[in-house]
């Protein structure tokens, strides 16, 4: 094989296979079943036609034996003659036909013992020998007769002369019988000669015709049964495949209230019980998320609900501060000022963004508050450009770091603390830093923070700081966040990023953007 | 692990859809279909309806035989094979080795028999289903014996027994001897010397004219068979010299003293001396009356008369019906056969039609027999048959006997011609005979 007969093989099977890989499990079923059906057919033709050529033979073979009777009847007819037409006359009278007859005889012997060692094998007929062996033994005892005959009308002169003088015994009894019986006994055996011939030609085609019968009925029952075969593969291997095609359809529809009624034990029962697995797996999801969707607007009227509370509680906050005014109690009032704007922008507000001045604003609130907490314990420091102002920011993004730094670093140390909170736009970024010279962290703290792993020192809350970073990172992108530095008792600085978004851009757009980035 | 549990009932399905047309094929058999022999006979008359084939050389007596039998069997169609009476021995016995050709009956004649009442392949007609036994001493006694095999049983029922008779010309014997009295020309022709004188004086008288007899050879013939010994005895021994030098002497005598004729026995010029009335005496058998005498000498009433042959009445010829063991029908065949040879009218019969001598003793016995003939002058011919059969005594009948008898008689007509003298006819009898008999017996 060449190379390029061998390219073109193999470009010849990659068409083959390509073209078998795209075809459904019914067609390459149906294939396989027709290719199987073929070559049990071209077995039955080829078996019908070996049959259809072996008789072919069989009946030349009869037309041979036919012949070789003929020949047999015929000399048994000539020896007829002979008895019955020459009645008075021994065949002797006639040498040279006799010598023709005696040839023909010893030749016929000679052929039917050869045929008929055969035909005695064949159809185990022991007589066939014993008429062989007796025809033999008659025909010589005939010619011995005959040769005595002649020999002895010499005796008379001639032949003639012995039958003139009535010398007719020898000749017309003896001579004449035994012809008789060596005729009868020829007969016997182009008899039989039939007779066998035939019993075989018909045992033969008998069992040819069974033969065929069986190959017509077995081709009849194999078409059958491939026919039931296939019907009963394709039932059981494309109909499930049919019916969660189906049921498929259906969920697609939305009717999630279908369920495969295939049992069987094989790989079709399988699909079938993995699919009703599945389906009952979204039908439940589908319940949980309905739950969780109906245990959020609970959680929603609870919020309405709760919103009276905070109204009360501002009214009340506003009785205290006025009385503060009225009992000149500055610090009360300040600190009463700052929680209720606190409250208002923790509880009250409806949006997620508020400006960067705001939030600033509401830090220094906090840091009034906190002032009271911790007198003279630390300084702030605000360095807010004023441009970012207008932008926007999520409500109280830094307000937990601020409260990191205060409580977790400048709160246990010793000495004045300071915080400074800067903000600058770099780019269409904001950059906020929030620098503290507080006990700082060791770096096996630093890292586990983000983790939401917590307490490396007391009350250290890497809940807050993970917070913050996931709700930037989930409303802004991954391309913001915030990172932390940190030296043990030199301070921590926790450097945020956040898009510069304008105050005028709705919070759709905001949404589409941050969408595009993230993906 | 889980087994795949595979559906069973296809399968079952599908290796029965295989299974039942391959059973159905190849338990086919061709039904064998068994052939019962018959071993009671018992169908009613009437009822037996089928066709027997007889082989005989006889067509006469069978047809006058069948004639009575279709009375009683109307059904039975009797068809009768004309068979020379010499080709019966070697036909027979072809039918038995190929089973070709049966005859249901066959007629025996009484020289095969020594050949034929032994053959493997006759029915035994003594026993069950025949029970022929029942005839045991009801036939004439010389003949019943020659019908049973060497065991005693009959392998066939005696029909028509042949007894030895002399006819002579009553003009003739009371022109030249005085008197044509039969019991007087019995002592003047006693034995055969005696015979030979008086051939010789009527010779004499007549001027040569008028013979003793037609062919010297019927002398030999009667003398060989009033020797009564075997011709080859069981051991093959050839035991015929001196009876035949005896009877060839005789008979070459009266050649040389012309005292016969000179015709050829059986020529058409030996069967014109019974019309021209120029020989004396026929030494023949009962059965001559009937066959030759009347035949040849329809208008001769009042010329003949029957007395016993001279040195002694002995057998001369006969017949007796035997049914091979292939037979189909065997029994329509026993049915014919047993009326054939055992009823008195179907005998009788036989008798008047044919002339064919009865078997039966009860019916030799009847008045038929002791009537006056006027064929004979009177003389009560049949009578005399049935003394004469009386006293015959069963002669030894050997296989090769009927073969060295005719070998040995064609040998002496030579010698009777004078072709060569006795002792070659011996001679050349014995080689002949010896030779045959090797060449049969393939020795």
């Amino acid at each position: 094989m060449n190379a390029k007969t061998f390219n073109t093989l193999t470009k010849m099977k990659d068409r083959v296979l390509s073209w078998y890989t795209g075809k459904s499990i019914k067609y390459k079923l149906l294939l396989v079943i027709v290719s199987t059906l073929t070559v049990t057919f071209l077995l039955d033709f080829w078996g019908i036609f070996q049959l259809y050529s072996i008789n072919k033979d069989m009946k030349q073979s009869q037309m041979k034996n036919s012949e070789s009777t003929k020949r047999l009847e015929q000399f048994s007819s000539d020896i007829n003659r002979y008895c019955e037409k020459e009645k008075d006359y021994i065949i002797s009278q006639h040498k040279y036909e006799k010598q023709s007859i005696e040839a023909e005889m010893r030749l016929l012997l000679g052929s039917i013992q050869n045929s008929w060692s055969d035909y005695a094998r064949n159809n185990r007929d022991v007589n066939a020998k014993k008429y062989i062996d007796e025809l033999d033994k008659n025909w010589t005892i005939y010619l011995k007769l005959d040769d005595f005959i002649l020999k002895y009308a010499r005796n008379y002169g001639n032949l003639n002369e012995m039958i003139d003088m009535g010398a007719v015994f020898l000749n017309n009894n003896v001579a004449r019988g035994q012809l008789i019986y060596v005729n009868s006994l020829l007969d016997k055996l182009i008899e039989q000669h039939k007779v066998a011939y035939e019993n075989e030609t018909n045992s033969m085609e008998k069992k040819y015709n069974r033969i065929l019968v069986t190959i017509i009925l077995f081709t009849l029952v194999t078409f059958v049964i491939s026919a039931v075969i296939s019907r009963m593969l394709v039932n059981s291997v494309v109909g499930p495949i049919f019916e969660l095609t189906r049921l498929m359809k259906q969920i697609e529809n939305g009717n999630l209230d279908v369920s495969s009624k295939i049992t069987n034990s094989n790989e079709m029962g399988m699909l079938s019980n993995g699919f009703n697995h599945m389906v009952g797996r979204i039908k439940d999801l589908l319940k949980k998320v309905m739950q969780d969707q109906e245990e959020k607007r609970l959680a929603e009227i609870r919020i309405l609900q709760h919103q009276i509370n905070p109204h009360f509680l501002y009214h009340t906050l506003n009785s205290i501060r006025w009385m503060a005014k009225i009992y000149k109690a500055q610090n009360i009032d300040i600190m009463v000022t700052s929680l209720i704007k606190l409250l208002k922008s923790s509880i009250g507000s409806e949006s997620e963004l508020i400006t960067i001045g705001n939030e600033i604003e509401l830090l220094q609130c906090y840091f009034d508050i906190q002032k009271f907490r911790f007198i003279d314990k630390f300084d702030v420091e605000f360095d807010i450009e004023e441009q970012i102002k207008n932008c926007m920011i999520i409500r109280l993004l830094l307000q937990p770091i601020v409260e990191n730094s205060l409580i977790h670093g400048i709160e246990p140390m010793k000495g004045k603390g300071f915080i400074r909170i800067t903000g600058k736009r770099k780019g269409n970024s904001i950059e906020f830093i929030i620098r503290d010279n507080g006990l700082g962290m060791e770096e096996q703290a630093l890292l586990s923070m983000f983790e939401g792993k917590v307490k490396t020192s007391s009350n250290f809350s890497g809940l807050g700081m993970k917070n913050v970073n996931e709700r930037i990172k989930l409303y802004f992108g991954n391309d913001y966040g915030l990172t932390v530095e940190s030296l043990l008792n030199v301070g921590t600085s926790v450097r945020l990023v956040i898009p510069a978004v304008s105050q005028n851009e709705d919070n759709l757009n905001l949404g589409r953007q941050i969408m595009d980035k993230s993906v | 692990m889980k087994l795949p549990h595979y559906n069973l009932k296809p399968i079952i399905i599908i290796v029965l859809i295989f299974l039942i047309p391959c059973i159905l094929i190849f338990s086919y058999h061709p039904k064998n279909q068994s052939v019962s022999g018959k071993t009671v006979f018992n169908t009613s008359p009437d009822k037996l309806n089928c066709k027997i084939d007889i082989w005989s050389w006889d067509v006469n007596a069978i047809e006058a035989l069948t004639e009575k039998f279709n009375e009683k069997y109307p059904n039975v169609k009797v068809n009768i094979m004309d068979t020379a009476w010499a080709d019966v021995p070697m036909k027979l016995k072809a039918a038995i080795m190929t089973g070709n050709n049966v005859p249901d009956v066959v007629q025996v004649e009484i020289g095969f028999l020594g050949d034929i009442r032994n053959l493997d392949g006759l029915e035994n007609l003594s026993d069950p289903p025949y029970n022929g036994s029942e005839f045991d001493g009801k036939f004439v006694d010389y003949y019943e014996p020659l019908c049973r095999n060497k065991d005693g049983k009959f392998t066939s029922l005696p029909v028509a027994p042949g007894a030895s008779a002399t006819f002579y010309r009553r003009d003739i014997a009371k022109k030249y001897l005085g008197t044509d009295d039969p019991d007087e020309l019995e002592k003047l022709l006693s034995d055969w010397d005696k015979a030979l004188e008086a051939g010789r004086r009527i010779k004499e008288k007549s001027g040569g004219s008028v013979a003793l007899v037609g062919d010297a050879s019927e002398i030999y013939d009667t003398i060989i068979r009033q020797m009564d010994t075997v011709w080859v005895d069981k051991d093959g021994i050839l035991r015929f010299e001196d009876k035949v030098r005896q009877a060839a002497n005789m008979a070459v005598k009266v050649r040389r003293e012309g005292l016969d004729a000179g015709a050829v026995a059986w020529s058409s010029a030996w069967m014109d001396l019974f019309k021209n009335g120029s020989t004396f005496v026929a030494p023949s058998g009962t059965w001559l009356e009937a066959y030759v005498i009347k035949v040849n000498d329809p208008v001769g009433y009042g010329k003949w008369g029957v007395i016993s042959t001279p040195g002694g009445n002995v057998n001369n010829g006969g017949s007796s019906y035997a049914i091979p063991s292939a037979a189909k029908q065997k029994e329509a065949a026993w049915y014919w056969v047993r009326q054939s040879t055992t009823d008195p009218a179907t005998q009788l019969y036989h008798f008047e039609k044919t002339a064919n001598y009865p078997a039966l003793k009860t019916v030799i016995e009847s008045p038929v027999f002791n009537q006056s003939l006027t064929y004979f002058n009177g003389q009560k011919a049949w009578n005399k048959y049935v003394q004469m059969i009386k006293d015959l005594k069963t002669p030894p009948i050997n296989k090769y006997d009927f073969l060295a008898s005719r070998i040995a008689s064609e040998n002496v007509n030579r010698a009777i011609s004078g072709k060569i003298s006795v002792d070659q006819a011996i001679n050349e009898s014995e080689y002949q005979i010896k030779e045959i008999i090797n060449i049969l017996e393939r020795k």
